[in-house]
């Protein structure tokens, strides 16, 4: 019998209930740029609680959101900044006060656990790291000794259990268009076991087969794909729009002691997507 | 302000510009709107064969202004072509990389640098943003330091963690496993060190214009050992220019 390409278009809801607590959820994007906003504000709004968080190895909203919301209890992410806007807040205090198990990484040993999941490989053979002060604090790193006595790290495989990524373009099956850089993001689809994309546009599949090259991330390695304008707001989207510099104070002001944290987190976090569309009309016009 | 006067990270991009190579890869990360600057500075006058990186992935980008974040658009849409973070990877294993350049909460003596933990590591009192790539620190060719601030709070006699590592370990025992060449020099807007001590500590070498000895010796957190330090170069027009043209905002003014 004949039957229909399958679709992989969900709501922001119904995608992020594939999330449970416990899970290792990675998110993509890099520092303020290509974050998947939406996605992680949808997941701020179920109650789940001690999720393992890595993302890309520059981060800043979704890491320092989820912390903020008392939803993970392990963090791997070597580089977690709001750069020029500040340091990120909720990270910083949960480290400091032993709130979240923090996992010493940094790009090579992150990206060579991704990679070794990637490839189904058990570790990936780093050598950059070799006596650096990161092995005295990760003792998810190894150092062996092959035949030839070359000593080696090894990094175990980082298998996220669902991977969240925002998209500027998109089609149903998942065939993704990044406009700026793909940084991890494709490694970050090709290592979960499943992967969730939110994207600022759905456009066709015959729009996507006119120009295969641009295509970042390709649909087979996509499970749901959510169609969210602005879906990475605050932060920006490249090629789409800036990031949202007061939006992104305005968070960092309430994330920051003394700042009105259980006011954004009603007014901004636990509003649907088209409620925080319109809360934001001025900014995402 | 006249073209005479240079402000003090314009000067520090001019002068960190001409210690860049022709022909090397350069690689500059999250907001280092100096080091990015002084990239330009050396494609457009006397390296243009240099190889310019962000850590985005923007190859040779040539933005209309320099951002303040090292993920912005301005250097991805202008760049020639783009890499992933597999090509980050692989150039940071193999030691492609021929210069990084870097800074820290906390510069030492040595250029161990921190950006992971000032107190204790177990219970600090800031906590850091982490090092994005410290593999690089260990493989690239030349690791050059960069702090914007030249105090003796971020000048240390020694980091309270070293999140990369110097000519030396904090405990002055030499650095294991390295493969690149380490730190060569520290520039601040007012200094500039080399790690050329016996025991690889910096050296002052020269000074800006606009300080004196006196006040660079009480600024740093370091035994200045005593020298007749040169001036920095004199900043050329041209070049002051050419920064001003790629800054609008006026992010080093």
């Amino acid at each position: 019998m004949k039957q229909a390409r399958r679709s992989k278009l969900a709501t922001l809801e119904d995608a992020v209930a594939s999330v449970s607590s416990g899970d290792h959820l990675a998110v993509g994007g890099i520092w303020n740029e290509n974050a998947p906003s939406a996605l992680v504000r949808a997941l701020a709004r179920r109650g789940i609680d001690g999720l393992k968080l890595s993302a890309g190895p520059a981060s800043a909203y979704p890491v320092d959101l989820l912390i903020g919301m008392g939803m993970v209890a392990t963090v791997m992410a070597p580089n977690v900044t709001f750069e020029d806007l500040g340091l990120a807040p909720n990270f910083r205090r949960a480290v400091e006060k032993g709130e979240v198990r923090l996992i010493e990484c940094d790009e090579p040993s992150l990206i060579g656990g991704y990679r070794a999941a990637a490839a189904g490989l058990p570790a990936s053979i780093v050598h950059s790291l070799r006596g650096t002060s990161l092995l005295d604090r990760s003792p998810w790193m190894t150092t062996h000794e092959l035949p030839d006595g070359e000593e080696v790290v090894l990094i175990p495989a980082l298998r996220p259990d669902v991977t969240f990524l925002h998209v500027q373009q998109c089609d149903e099956y998942g065939n993704a268009r990044c406009l700026g850089t793909v940084f991890a993001d494709r490694l970050l689809a090709k290592c979960a076991t499943t992967v969730i994309v939110s994207t600022d546009e759905l456009v066709s599949n015959e729009e996507i087969r006119a120009s295969p090259s641009s295509t970042t991330i390709p649909g087979f390695f996509v499970d749901v794909v959510v169609e969210a304008q602005y879906g990475a707001h605050p932060c920006g989207s490249h090629g789409r729009y800036t990031r949202d510099s007061a939006s992104l104070r305005h968070y960092l002001a309430a994330a920051s002691k003394g700042g009105n944290w259980d006011d954004y987190v009603s007014s901004v976090v636990r509003v649907d997507h088209d409620r925080y569309l319109l809360d934001h009309a001025e900014a995402v016009g | 302000m006249s073209a005479t006067e240079a402000s003090p990270l314009e000067r520090a991009a001019i002068v960190l510009s001409a210690l860049l190579n022709d022909d090397e890869t350069f690689i500059v990360g999250g907001a280092s709107p100096v080091p990015l600057a002084a990239a330009l500075l050396a494609q457009k006058f006397h390296a243009p064969n240099l190889v310019l990186l962000t850590g985005s992935g923007a190859v040779n980008p040539r933005p209309t202004e320099i951002p303040r974040s090292g993920g912005s658009g301005n250097l991805l849409h202008s760049a020639e072509a783009i890499i992933d973070i597999d090509d980050i990877y692989d150039l940071t294993e193999s030691g492609a990389i021929d210069a990084i350049c870097l800074g820290g909460l906390q510069v030492d003596r040595f250029g161990n640098f921190n950006l992971t933990a000032v107190g204790s590591y177990e219970a600090p009192r800031l906590r850091g943003p982490g090092m994005a790539n410290i593999g690089l620190t260990m493989t690239a060719t030349r690791l050059l330091l960069f702090s914007p601030v030249h105090s003796a709070k971020t000048l240390v006699e020694r980091v309270d963690y070293a999140t990369g590592y110097g000519s030396r370990l904090p405990s002055g025992e030499r650095v294991p496993h390295r493969t690149g060449g380490g730190p060569e020099f520290l520039l601040t807007p007012d200094a500039y060190f080399e790690f050329t001590g016996p025991d690889g500590e910096a050296e002052l070498v020269a000074i800006s214009e606009e300080t004196t000895i006196a006040a660079v010796t009480e600024r740093t957190g370091w035994q200045v050992a005593d020298a007749a330090p040169d001036r920095f170069p004199p900043v050329d027009d041209e070049q002051l220019q050419f920064v001003r043209s790629i800054d609008a905002a006026g992010i080093l003014a």
